[in-house]
């Protein structure tokens, strides 16, 4: 089928991933955001923390191996990548960065169009849903003793979000606010807890 | 606004969630137990690293590709012209008219061999990548 030549492709090209990945390192609230999400995923990894999980991520959206959908945000796809990365790593604990080209050829067979390789992990696997228990069981281990993120978190596990959390558990903004703002902290000693 | 993704696993769901709730937290609550400075050197220490690796990847696949092709171009050297002849007899793809191999220099059969060769290679290499 012919595109019409107006309409940009479906996703980045490598300036625009790194441009991309510039404004994200230059961004230090995006960066916050992105640290916590790689320290949820990586815990628990063997020899790989939040700071390698993040750094393979973008090490394989340069390359190209894996694609940014143009219409995903920066958080959306480094979820999908380093969530693959870290399932590969469990799968084979000496899954390693530096010249590997046989898993980065390993990684080119997913195909561009499949989940996975947009951002989105792959839901019918059982090892990720393994891994994503796991996922949720470390903030769960977090927030224990705390009951309001307890709650919290088991709305999210519910896939409720925003407002809509303080309206089922009952809650005010204020103190819906003040639960998220823990969560953010938790997630930060997420990485002391882990060394 | 909750997701439609109800038949989701709860793991996946609460991935979905904690990004969403990350991604509209404002930055001072995102940076909640972080430091602002800490983290700008971090972003541009891992993305100095992650180019450096990039491009030994990108080098070595580069290289790969590369000795793929000097291993075909050696292959079609190594051919006699009685080869060439035997291979575009037997090939299904030459046409009959091109099969008048007794009327053609070695030169021509092996320049006919050449383009064949190349023609495969490149379908094969096609179909390779499609199927990829």
């Amino acid at each position: 089928m012919l595109m019409p030549d107006t309409e940009p492709p479906k996703h980045l090209e490598r300036t625009e991933v790194d441009a991309a990945l510039v404004r994200l390192s230059q961004d230090s609230g995006e960066m916050a955001r992105a640290v916590k999400l790689a320290r949820v995923i990586a815990h628990g990894l063997p020899a790989m923390d939040e700071k390698d999980l993040l750094q393979k991520a973008m090490v394989l959206l340069l390359t190209g191996q894996r694609k940014w959908r143009r219409d995903l945000s920066t958080l959306t796809v480094l979820r999908g990548v380093m969530r693959s990365v870290a399932w590969r790593t469990r799968q084979r604990p000496d899954y390693v960065l530096v010249d590997d080209v046989g898993a980065a050829f390993d990684e080119e067979s997913e195909s561009e169009s499949s989940p996975l390789a947009e951002g989105v992990c792959r839901e019918s696997d059982p090892g990720r849903a393994i891994e994503g228990q796991s996922e949720l069981a470390a903030v769960q281990k977090v927030v224990e003793g705390d009951e309001d993120l307890e709650l919290l978190v088991e709305a999210l596990a519910e896939g409720l979000i925003g407002m809509e959390i303080a309206t089922t558990l009952n809650w005010d903004a204020k103190r819906y606010d003040a639960a998220r703002k823990r969560l953010s902290r938790r997630l930060a000693a997420l990485k002391k807890e882990r060394s | 606004m909750s997701h439609s993704n109800g038949d989701k696993p709860r793991n996946e769901r609460f991935l979905d969630a904690l990004v969403e709730e990350l991604q509209t937290m404002s930055d001072t609550d995102a940076l909640e137990g972080e430091n602002a400075e800490s983290l700008v050197k971090l972003g541009q220490c891992l993305l100095m690293s992650a180019r450096e690796e990039a491009g030994k990847l990108r080098m070595a696949d580069a290289k790969r590709k590369f000795s793929i092709v000097s291993d075909k171009r050696t292959d079609v050297a190594a051919y006699t012209a009685a080869e060439a002849r035997r291979y575009l007899a037997s090939h299904p793809k030459i046409t009959l008219a091109a099969r008048g191999l007794n009327d053609l220099s070695d030169e021509d059969v092996l320049d006919l061999f050449k383009q064949a060769k190349s023609l495969e290679d490149a379908s094969d290499s096609c179909a390779k990548e499609h199927k990829e």
